[in-house]
């Protein structure tokens, strides 16, 4: 365990030589793609959806329990074309604490996201949430099961139908994940999922849409493409196809699937025993009963008990060369266009503003070794344990600007490369 | 129906089908592959021009020892400084696909109004979907009949207060007079955007066509000229614009640091992130680009003469002026006696990749709304009707161009036969 002179934020030698990051960045066996990527040149077809899209939305049709699998360039483009194809018209009810591209994608599509805040506890819109934010411009909700956690299915499904809504899915963060059983991707009417490289089924980019509904299905199939003729009369059209290449990798990586969540569970429980008992310092926890992919190892640091915050923290490991990741943040009311407009109308967003400021993402996926958890655990602790002498000594040290900038270049966003 | 004396030559298909000795000589058009028989072009032609797969694995051997498949890897960093000096602009944004692209960059000039983007009528079927998702709405003009551009005259008779740019598309006959476009467009401060999907730059710097233009938009997709499996990518000399789209293709992320500023565009994020194993692709295609658009030269000249011999055949595309085409195109009229969607049936059956190229006229397409300048556009109308998209370089060979002109020259004597017969099976 470092002494508070030996972080590298005031000068000692960083804990790890290389950067150790947040995101999954499995990459699939290299034998088994470079044969995917033979037989792709062998054949000519590079895209348009070609033999390897198909075979990958079959398989994760049937991975999800779906009757339709819509792939796509990414979950972005994923979003954007299942919030037009719902035929939607006016104002979509998405959480404040998410990813940007929830929000940007609903606004790509012609329609209004109106934030809502979330549960302190689960990070999650929830029924009582929702219900405030909803006027006679609603249309649809659109929830977003956080670190791969149902977003109250049930109670959301009654809401939109008490108010004739739209219920849809950010899934980003869910596949393999379960609610009372069930496979997450048949919830509302559609759900969509990533296949981007930091994902644990790592496409390079990439997203699929997964929905029970036929007529949907068709209409995301004509929709994704400018071309051929439309199986469904859709009025708007974009590029929004997967690759051969993207299916290849993602694939490879789906076979991998049980084998990268077997490995994050194990990540996952070093974290637990590194760090459970740390006080002021909350990992997000998975119900046992539920499958869960482990691909996030998310903390809530509560300054009050561990005497540093997380941008604290944050900084000190990054010059460690751990990189963790402020997700989410900011919050969406906070960002550029929906900074007071419209769509922050509720005023204030508290447990939004709280969580943005409290979670910190630690290093998971298959780059980090169980033994680097351990010592990023140590790391954590011997931190916290000094916590007051580190804050005096960081305070003095900005002021007199003696830090050490090892974290320079790595911002809350692009740490997950 | 039985052909009579002189019918089709069977050396043609012999010749198509060398493979294959036991192909009877074809008498009627029974023979004809839309009425049973045999395709002309059954054998699929060798894979040309694409990058060896070996240099492929190559790269993604990199790709994997570096863990970094997307988020502005090192092969998406190389494509762009390659593509900037090819063209000689300061910037080239590589995008997951052009349609990204102009998604992007027509947001990001509306500036948060609605407005509407001059267009031609006769463009990539895309384009309108492109504007709609940007938030505006299509003006289509007419093109010029000879260029098959826009003309900068309607152009300006189309422009309003709500007009927001101008899309200039580069088709098949290069960019028209662009320069032209670009002063008409310049002294009324709007800007104009180039569509050169269809087309690649040959020159760049002072001799690039388009340098008036803003910016102009090129694809990496797998049927243009550099595939790149899935891409696109914007060409601009300006700062602003070039910084605007790489924040905006990353989400507007991360935030401006303590002091930075965003840049100077109201833009609207989202993902169109190029990834490396698409990067690495079109790496490899560019290094061949120079063996294909020789390669594409040869076959345009081959149509040029299977076109000379053919009635109411034109060749409508080729390099000129710094462009080169991705597609070869035709136009297909009286006096041949085929229509132009008669003759795609009938080529398609003998394995003949063509398709109609710009047709229908956007502002006919159906479900299509947006304003149309003036009473009709009857050029592009007419040229919807006409053009006929024809396999390039990496489809087919200068010899079997010879022998597809063959064949068409026996369609052709048997025109009004065959023309009856198709129109029997409602194929008009």
């Amino acid at each position: 365990m470092k002494t508070a002179a030996e972080l590298a934020a005031f000068g000692g030698a960083p804990a790890f030589a290389e950067p150790v990051h947040v995101a999954q960045l499995n990459l699939p066996d290299r034998e088994q793609v470079r044969r995917c990527f033979r037989d792709i040149f062998q054949r000519r077809r590079f895209t348009g959806n070609g033999p390897l899209v198909d075979t990958l939305e079959q398989a994760f049709a049937e991975r999800v329990g779906v009757a339709h699998a819509v792939c796509v360039a990414n979950g972005t483009v994923g979003l954007m074309i299942l919030a037009r194809a719902l035929g939607l018209d006016g104002e979509v009810v998405v959480p404040a604490f998410t990813f940007a591209a929830t929000a940007q994608a609903v606004s790509w599509a012609g329609l209004t996201p109106i934030l809502c805040d979330v549960a302190g506890d689960t990070h999650m819109i929830t029924a009582a949430t929702v219900r405030p934010a909803l006027t006679q411009s609603t249309t649809a909700i659109l929830g977003v099961h956080a670190w791969g956690r149902a977003c109250e299915p049930e109670a959301l499904q009654a809401l939109a139908a008490e108010r004739g809504l739209c219920l849809f899915y950010d899934a980003c963060h869910a596949i393999g994940c379960t609610h009372r059983g069930r496979p997450i991707g048949g919830f509302g009417r559609a759900e969509v999922f990533s296949f981007h490289a930091t994902k644990i089924v790592n496409g390079a980019e990439g997203g699929c849409i997964t929905t029970g509904d036929a007529d949907l299905a068709a209409r995301l199939r004509t929709m994704r493409s400018c071309t051929g003729a439309a199986a469904e009369p859709v009025a708007w059209r974009l590029n929004g196809g997967m690759s051969e290449a993207q299916a290849a990798l993602a694939l490879v990586s789906l076979q991998e699937l049980p084998r990268n969540i077997a490995a994050n569970r194990q990540r996952y429980e070093a974290y637990r025993a590194g760090l459970g008992d740390v006080p002021g310092l909350a990992l997000v926890g998975y119900d046992a009963i539920e499958a869960n992919n482990f691909e996030y190892v998310v903390v809530e640091i509560d300054e009050t008990r561990t005497g540093l915050n997380r941008d604290l923290l944050f900084r000190l490991l990054a010059a460690e060369n751990v990189i963790c990741r402020g997700h989410f943040y900011p919050g969406i009311h906070r960002l550029a266009p929906y900074a007071g407009s419209v769509s922050t109308r509720a005023g204030s967003f508290p447990q939004t503003d709280r969580l943005c400021a409290r979670v910190l993402q630690l290093p998971s996926g298959q780059p980090v070794s169980c033994a680097a958890v351990g010592r990023i655990c140590d790391l954590i602790r011997g931190i916290l344990a000094h916590s007051e002498e580190i804050s005096a000594r960081f305070a003095a040290a900005e002021r007199g600007g003696r830090l050490i900038a090892h974290e320079s270049g790595y911002s809350w966003y692009d740490s997950d490369i | 129906m039985t052909i009579g004396t002189g019918g089709f030559n069977p050396r043609i298909r012999q010749r198509a089908r060398a493979a294959d000795a036991t192909t009877p000589a074809i008498r009627c058009i029974d023979r004809l592959a839309i009425f049973g028989g045999s395709p002309l072009l059954s054998s699929p032609t060798p894979a040309a021009f694409l990058p060896d797969i070996e240099s492929y694995l190559g790269l993604l051997d990199q790709i994997f020892e570096h863990r970094r498949l997307t988020n502005d890897g090192a092969l998406v960093q190389r494509l762009e400084d390659r593509l900037g000096r090819h063209h000689r602009k300061r910037h080239c944004v590589a995008l997951a696909n052009a349609g990204l692209g102009f998604m992007m960059l027509l947001q990001l000039l509306a500036g948060g109004r609605r407005g509407e983007v001059i267009m031609p009528a006769l463009a990539d079927p895309g384009l309108p979907h492109f504007i709609d998702w940007a938030g505006q709405t299509p003006r289509f003009c007419d093109v010029d009949k000879d260029t098959h551009a826009l003309d900068p005259q309607s152009v300006a008779a189309a422009i309003g207060e709500r007009t927001i740019a101008i899309l200039a598309v580069c088709g098949s006959l290069g960019p028209g007079d662009i320069t032209g476009l670009c002063r008409v467009a310049a002294a009324r401060h709007i800007p104009v955007v180039c569509d050169a999907t269809a087309a690649f730059a040959t020159t760049g710097g002072d001799r690039d066509p388009a340098k008036a233009c803003l910016a102009a938009i090129f694809s990496l997709d797998a049927t243009t000229l550099l595939n790149g499996f899935e891409g696109g990518y914007v060409a601009t000399d300006d700062d602003g614009v070039a910084a605007a789209l790489r924040w905006q293709r990353n989400f507007c992320l991360p935030l401006p640091g303590p002091g930075e500023r965003p840049p100077p565009y109201p833009v609207l994020g989202l993902n169109a992130k190029l990834n490396e194993l698409h990067a690495a692709m079109a790496l490899l295609s560019l290094d061949r680009l120079g063996e294909r658009l020789a390669a594409e030269a040869l076959c345009c000249e081959a149509y040029r003469r299977m076109c000379s011999r053919l009635p109411g055949w034109g060749v409508a595309s080729g390099s000129r002026g710094g462009w080169a085409p991705c597609a070869a195109v035709a136009t297909v009229r009286a006096p041949w006696p085929l229509s132009r969607d008669q003759t795609v049936a009938l080529l398609r059956a003998e394995e003949v990749a063509v398709s109609p190229y710009r047709s229908p006229a956007l502002h006919l397409a159906p479900g299509r709304s947006g304003s149309v300048s003036g009473s009709a556009l009857p050029v592009a109308e007419s040229l919807a009707g006409d053009l006929l998209q024809l396999p390039g370089a990496d489809a087919i060979s200068p010899a079997a161009i010879a022998t597809l002109g063959e064949y068409l020259a026996s369609v052709a004597a048997h025109g009004a036969a065959i023309a009856a017969r198709l129109a029997a099976r409602g194929i008009a």
